[in-house]
């Protein structure tokens, strides 16, 4: 079941995308980046900190952390396919930095949530 | 609190498309493993079917959270009250006479919950980068071939993982917190 040729691989914006999403699911609790909380018994939302003061006892992180990692993975998308239209060869790296930035997201989380 | 009337169909569908999700990671990386470096017409149809699954689970996932984190976690694991009457129905099923086996730790399985979480958060992401890698590569191009299999494996080992313990933390409730 072959298919035609495909053009060389130009892999930076999906790559990109990846890594600066993983790092930017970290970032918002492991630099207290302020993101958005939602409060589910109040039904309300704040731009805070994970952890900042004067919160009702029960918030979401959950969402404002992977908002914050959807922007930064756009981000990282632009920057990789800016990279792509402009360079003729890829960086031998990528594969590693891609996989090597999910090793780390995914161990950070693992590390302060283990139970 | 917002969609808790709809909060246990919602849980029904993001089960059966986690399931989905299950067998469509898993068949795309054995597709790709079993492939030797060869192209397969219908392996990106299967990178965009992985990521749009994943994206509705997500969703779904997301908008039971709340009733989980009220009903289940604030109410059940976290709540020392709701602990308490757990660990007195483990000391009488210990004193019993049939063998009892070890207890949960509840706000062990939250925790583990969350980092579940966590990772299938991680996983959405590296299938929408595999989505985008299949639009202008494949596994048969040797410069990305480590990559599309790293994020497939991923991808895979996440959606599996979301799938145990998730249904690990539902049973609690359903079958209870001891053995």
């Amino acid at each position: 079941m072959n298919g035609p040729e495909r053009p060389i691989a130009r892999p930076a914006a999906p790559a990109l995308f990846v890594v600066a999403a993983a790092l930017g699911s970290v970032l918002p609790s492991w630099a207290h980046l302020p993101i958005l909380l939602y409060a589910p018994i109040e039904r309300s939302f704040r731009l805070a900190s994970i952890g900042a003061p004067g919160g009702p006892p029960v918030e979401i992180t959950y969402y404002g952390t992977y908002l914050c990692a959807a922007g930064f993975g756009l981000a990282g998308a632009l920057v990789g396919a800016a990279w792509d239209r402009h360079r003729a060869s890829t960086h031998p790296l990528l594969p590693a930095w891609t996989l090597t930035a999910i090793a780390i997201a995914a161990s950070y989380q693992v590390w302060t949530l283990w139970p | 609190m917002f969609l808790e009337g709809a909060a246990r169909l919602l849980l029904v569908v993001h089960a059966l498309v986690g399931a989905t999700l299950v067998a469509l990671t898993t068949h795309h990386l054995v597709w790709i493993i079993r492939s030797r470096g060869a192209r397969r017409r219908g392996e990106p149809r299967f990178a965009l079917l992985a990521s749009v699954f994943f994206v509705l689970a997500f969703l779904l996932g997301s908008a039971a959270y709340p009733t989980y984190r009220i009903r289940v976690r604030a109410e059940l694991f976290d709540a020392p009250a709701a602990r308490d009457a757990e660990l007195a129905t483990r000391r009488v099923q210990q004193r019993a006479p049939a063998a009892a086996t070890a207890p949960i730790d509840l706000p062990r399985v939250a925790r583990l919950f969350d980092i579940k979480e966590h990772l299938v958060a991680l996983g959405l992401f590296a299938s929408l980068g595999l989505l985008g890698l299949s639009r202008r590569s494949g596994p048969h191009v040797e410069q990305t071939r480590v990559l599309y299999v790293g994020l497939a494996s991923f991808a895979c080992v996440v959606t599996w993982a979301g799938a145990i313990i998730g249904l690990y933390t539902a049973s609690i409730r359903a079958i209870g917190a001891i053995g």
